[in-house]
């Protein structure tokens, strides 16, 4: 009986926001029947031309869309990864600092670089990587040989990937600070009682709490799989790593230039909204399996 | 905190300390690159000889943006949409993520809810019938179209509901023997405990509302309504090539300075709001006292 | 040209119908009698103000402008306030976006459909608005009401303006010109080096090269600039333009064979012969490599510093980090030479599109000679770039009404040889006005006290230095494309041909793949919907 009154609250509780979203968010998604037209702005939605699937399908056959695919999926794992193992570990790092003058002075200068445009920050990152940069004269010191950084297929992704955890590491660091605040401190103490060490403690007893905070992130990253992040990428780019580096938002972009094409960049969030669900979906349902934790 | 305790200052806190600054002067080197661009002149930035220290030192990039009287238009736009918005997305942050954190057996249809929020954040409808939906609600050019349409931020709903679930069981039970309601409970015992959570959300809705400006762009027709970040991307965004603007036109630009400079607005309110923030993550559940 | 005296006759019946309209509406016939000094029998006045206040509501493609006094704003200054009291017309903005964001708007507004009065639309959506009968005949309006000066603009372009704005002999919209100044390069020499290492200035490719390598070795310089985009016909700041088109090569340009049939710059032999020259140069170190990975701005930084000194550009370079490098330098002397030359001693050059612009009117909007009218003033003013108009702001031509860039074609060439005349006695300073007459002073200035003022020396050199050249008509090879738009087929095909292209010419010229691959790349090209688009802009040419 209590809970069935509570139950009214709690609906009353979510019903502002609830329609909110309902409004700004579910509506206008009778706007994805874009991806299925030949979308003419003058015409609008109900006068556009229906082609059905014609847009997906042109976008898996374009000769290379295996390599975009392929980039976009890779470069994002690997930012993903990236993206919750350094926060995590500059957040133990900083939980065990005992300065905390200094170290909430650290929490904030790290989230700084977050608000850097990459214009900007590709400006700084192409000279430091060019041919007689700071990077490239530690290796000429070490291997003779200066390389080609943001030439090469090989290295052009991994350039990509880190400034992108520089970036952003702080963001993420913040979440999981907050989530350490979280951990019962007598937990703590019973653990000294029984004598660990430092790394003991962290392993038995803060990651284990942050653990959860952890599944949530990656399982929100997750969504984000088909997204390697434009405007790094745009701005970092050229043709000779167009191999490594093309991904399907760039790709996008480009064809935009050469004819708005409102349909192709519906179909395309479509696809990459479907392909996040499912994800998140599925590591939704792994992570209640196998960790016993429901994020959502 | 929890580890000193009374302990003396070791070798290893010295050490980690040591690597943790490193990790942040790695943070720090390019965002002092930024600032003393963006004190920096026109033509020696553009020659690349500005690292540390500002080379031939003005304020000409800040002059330039605020000189213009719409310059406090366009900051009163802002501050009112981070208060307004701010606190929208604070309320119903905190009104979504209570509930949603119930136990489905405590809350049926919490799940359904979830779902929805789930995949409103996963999709989208594109531009066009999103600025349909708010031209049809007539709130294009008032400040509410900056606010409404990002009122629920479901990644902060998200996680603030999962911080609401770690909170010990027995906190909700002693509330209920004492006889409150959902609403009190949420207020006088939820919200204390979850400060550190609170105040991580509330510093990421008041970024993303100051620093926001592609929703002004397109929602707002009139120049007195647009706000900070809108008008300063007008103001360093050449025309594109492309368009039918003259190439000499394009000199009245020197991205690099403007673009510094921008940043550094960008990232005031920051340095204002997240050093008092701060004090937050520190306490938090550690009062614990509601455990006795 | 029957058809032209039909449109103007009827265009003449028509005003004096809606004159007569008017008179009889509103009893203001002494007002038109008034403002039809000139004679009853002429078109129209291209310049009378309207008998009744016409709003015209505006979608306005401008910046913030900082630089104009408080109390003034992008939609009410001095020139807009000029314009409204001249013509009798208020000008509202309906909203306000710059660059991409602008095109945005106008994509939204037409979802939508509440299109404002007036708009500036690219090709694409002009196509759109013509389908869909939403805009403004704007045939007999042109015909009476354009003032000879605005004319003679179009006239310019030899026709190509008003053609592309005119569909099944309607004219829908006015298109803008752009001077054709703007897609010639030249290559841009650090003078003092020159002079201080006793070398000619160079004139054929080797010459360059030569100069090029000088200047590595006794001034430390880098080689010869690029840009990642290699050629780019519109503008193209460090690009290699000017090396293919010396081997008579015009990647990304549609030209016509010796035959007369439409083909593709980019996969002609030509530009195999350029590519494997541009990858020797780069290997030998002449280029430096690192153009691949650099964004414009970074190689900016090689010029203003004074780490390089010979370059390709076009004429307004002055304007933009020349003065940056005088700045930093005040030893640094630029020139412009019409070099690479080819065999036959020619500079060759391609063309842009003059037009790429497109002001429409909204259908049912009863006064299309009010917007015209603006534009006839605004190209006026421009020219005399607000002078007797403008006192407290400083002239900006986006703060007129219609952000519609109208030029002659030639406007920048010919400006400066007025200028020129005058410095060399052969015509009187009383004689310039306007833009001429600012280029002049700025002369003056700068050479009284050489690069104090870096406006003037801005002014003086973009104008004296990099347009002039472009005057000798006898040193200049124009190539003209024949075709500027999109097709149908390139809609869908057209990113990933050009992808094709970028990723191969850029590899070749790095040396990550041999010469030959040019020869695939071309087998690729075709098949992959290069001959399809080959035939539909044959077609289209026509």
């Amino acid at each position: 009986m209590r809970d069935s009154k509570n139950s009214l609250h709690y609906h009353l509780m979510l019903a502002p926001g609830m329609i909110l979203l309902i409004i700004f968010g579910i509506v206008p998604l009778f706007g994805m029947a874009i991806a299925f037209q030949d979308f003419i702005p003058v015409k609008g939605i109900f006068g556009s031309k229906w082609i059905g699937l014609e847009n997906f399908k042109y976008m898996f056959e374009l000769d290379d869309s295996k390599t975009i695919f392929f980039n976009t999926i890779f470069i994002s794992v690997m930012k993903m990864l990236m993206n919750v193992l350094i926060p995590v570990f500059t957040a133990l790092l900083l939980h065990e600092i005992v300065f905390n003058r200094l170290k909430r002075w650290m929490q904030t200068i790290i989230y700084l670089p977050h608000f850097l445009s990459w214009v900007i920050l590709a400006g700084i990152l192409t000279d430091m990587l060019s041919q007689n940069g700071i990077v490239n004269q530690v290796v000429t010191a070490i291997a003779g040989e200066p390389i080609f950084f943001l030439g090469s297929n090989n290295w052009f992704p991994v350039v990509v990937v880190l400034s992108d955890v520089w970036k952003e590491f702080g963001f993420n660091t913040i979440i999981f600070i907050a989530a350490l605040t979280a951990i019962n401190p007598s937990l703590y103490e019973a653990a000294s009682i029984d004598g660990a060490g430092r790394i003991r403690k962290i392993w038995s007893v803060t990651l284990p709490g942050i653990l959860p905070t952890i599944i949530l992130v990656s399982t929100l990253n997750i969504g984000n799989i088909l997204n390697a992040g434009f405007d790094q990428i745009y701005n970092l780019y050229n043709p000779l790593v167009y191999e490594s580096g093309d991904i399907i938002d760039t790709y996008v972009y480009r064809i935009g230039l050469v004819q708005y094409q409102y349909g192709l960049a519906t179909a395309v969030g479509a696809l990459k909204s479907v392909v996040g669900f499912i994800l998140i979906f599925v590591s939704y349902k792994l992570a209640s399996r196998f960790a016993g934790y429901r994020i959502f | 905190m929890p580890l000193t305790g009374k302990r003396g200052i070791r070798t290893t806190d010295i050490i980690l300390t040591l690597v943790m600054l490193l990790i942040t002067l790695l943070c720090l080197l390019p965002l002092i690159n930024v600032v003393s661009l963006s004190f920096s002149g026109k033509s020696a930035a553009a020659s690349g000889a500005v690292t540390l220290f500002p080379v031939d030192f003005t304020f000409y990039s800040y002059e330039y943006m605020f000189k213009d009287s719409r310059f406090f238009d366009a900051f009163g736009v802002s501050v009112k949409r981070v208060l307004l918005g701010g606190a929208i997305n604070f309320v119903l942050t905190i009104m979504m993520a209570y509930p949603l954190a119930r136990e489905r057996q405590e809350f049926r249809g919490r799940d359904i809810y979830m779902w929805v929020i789930v995949f409103t954040m996963m999709f989208t409808g594109g531009l066009i019938p999103w600025y349909m939906v708010v031209k049809s609600l007539h709130l294009t050019d008032t400040i509410w179209a900056l606010v409404l349409p990002t009122a629920v931020p479901i990644f902060n709903v998200i996680l603030l509901m999962n911080f609401f679930r770690g909170l010990p069981k027995e906190i909700n039970e002693s509330a209920k023997m004492d006889g409150a309601g959902p609403w009190r409970t949420l207020i006088t015992i939820a919200v204390p405990l979850a400060m550190p959570a609170i105040a991580t959300v509330t510093l990421f809705s008041i970024v993303s509302h100051w620093n926001a400006f592609f929703d002004g762009l397109i929602l707002m027709n009139k120049q007195h309504n647009i706000p900070l970040q809108t008008y300063i991307q007008q103001l360093v965004v050449a025309p594109s090539i492309t368009s039918s603007t003259r190439p000499e036109d394009l000199i009245n630009f020197s991205q690099r300075t403007f673009n510094a400079a921008k940043i550094v607005v960008t990232m005031l309110p920051i340095l204002i709001i997240y050093p008092f923030l701060q004090r937050y993550f520190v306490h938090g559940i550690t009062l614990g006292s509601v455990k006795e | 040209m029957k058809k032209t005296l039909g449109i103007l006759i009827i265009c003449a019946l028509m005003v004096l119908t809606a004159c007569s309209g008017n008179n009889g509406n509103e009893n203001s016939s002494n007002n038109t009698g008034g403002n039809a000094a000139g004679g009853t029998t002429e078109p129209a006045d291209p310049y009378a103000p309207m008998t009744e206040t016409v709003t015209i509501s505006i979608g306005k493609e401008a910046a913030v402008d900082p630089k104009l006094p408080s109390g003034s704003t992008i939609e009410d200054n001095e020139l807009t306030r000029y314009f409204a009291e001249k013509l009798n017309v208020k000008y509202t903005n309906e909203w306000q976006a710059t660059g991409d964001a602008y095109m945005q708007k106008v994509g939204l507004t037409l979802s939508t459909g509440d299109i404002p009065d007036v708009m500036i639309v690219d090709k694409q959506q002009l196509v759109q608005l013509v389908n869909a009968d939403l805009i403004e005949d704007l045939t007999s309006t042109y015909e009476s009401f354009v003032s000879p000066a605005l004319k003679a603009a179009y006239d310019s372009t030899d026709g190509y303006s008003l053609a592309s704005a005119t569909f099944d002999g309607k004219l829908m919209a006015f298109p803008n010109v752009s001077p054709g100044a703007d897609a010639q390069n030249m290559l841009w020499v650090r003078q003092d080096w020159l002079d201080e290492l006793q070398l000619e200035a160079p004139q054929t490719m080797d010459d360059i090269i030569n100069v090029t390598k000088a200047f590595m070795d006794k001034k430390g310089s880098v080689g010869l600039l690029g840009n990642q985009v290699i050629v780019n016909i519109g503008t193209s700041v460090f690009g290699f333009d000017s090396i293919f088109s010396a081997y008579n090569a015009y990647p990304q340009l549609w030209t016509e064979d010796a035959s007369g049939n439409a083909v593709y710059g980019s996969i002609q032999p030509e530009v195999k012969e350029a590519l494997a020259k541009i990858r020797g140069w780069v290997q030998e170190g002449v280029i430096d490599k690192e153009f691949a990975v650099k964004k414009n701005e970074q190689v900016n930084e090689l010029v203003v510093s004074g780490k390089a000194g010979i370059f390709f550009g076009p004429w307004w370079l002055p304007f933009g980090m020349l003065a940056d490098s005088v700045a930093q330098d005040s030893k640094a002397e630029w020139v412009s030479y019409l070099s690479p030359l080819s065999p036959e001693g020619k500079m060759n050059t391609h063309m842009a599109s003059p037009t790429t612009r497109y002001l429409v009117v909204k259908k049912g909007f009863k006064h299309p000679e009010a917007v015209l009218k603006t534009l006839n003033m605004q190209f006026d003013a421009d020219q005399l770039q607000g002078e007797g108009i403008v006192e407290k702001d400083a002239y900006n031509w986006m703060n007129m009404p219609f952000s519609l860039l109208l030029s002659n074609y030639d406007d920048k060439e010919k400006k400066a040889k007025l200028v020129q005349d005058v410095i060399d006695g052969k015509a009187n300073a009383d004689t310039l006005q306007g833009e001429t007459k600012q280029i002049y002073n700025s002369y003056l200035k700068d050479k009284e006290n050489p690069k104090k003022d870096l406006a003037a020396w801005s002014q003086r050199h973009a104008f004296l230095t990099g347009a002039l050249p472009l005057i000798q008509d006898e040193k200049i090879n124009r190539k003209v494309g024949i075709y500027y738009d999109q097709t149908d087929t390139m809609r869908t095909k057209w990113a990933n041909l050009r992808k094709l292209e970028d990723e191969t010419f850029l590899k070749i010229i790095m040396g990550n793949e041999p010469v030959e691959s040019f020869d695939s790349f071309v087998d690729k090209w075709k098949s992959q919907g290069g001959d399809q688009i080959t035939k539909e802009i044959a077609e289209a040419a026509k």
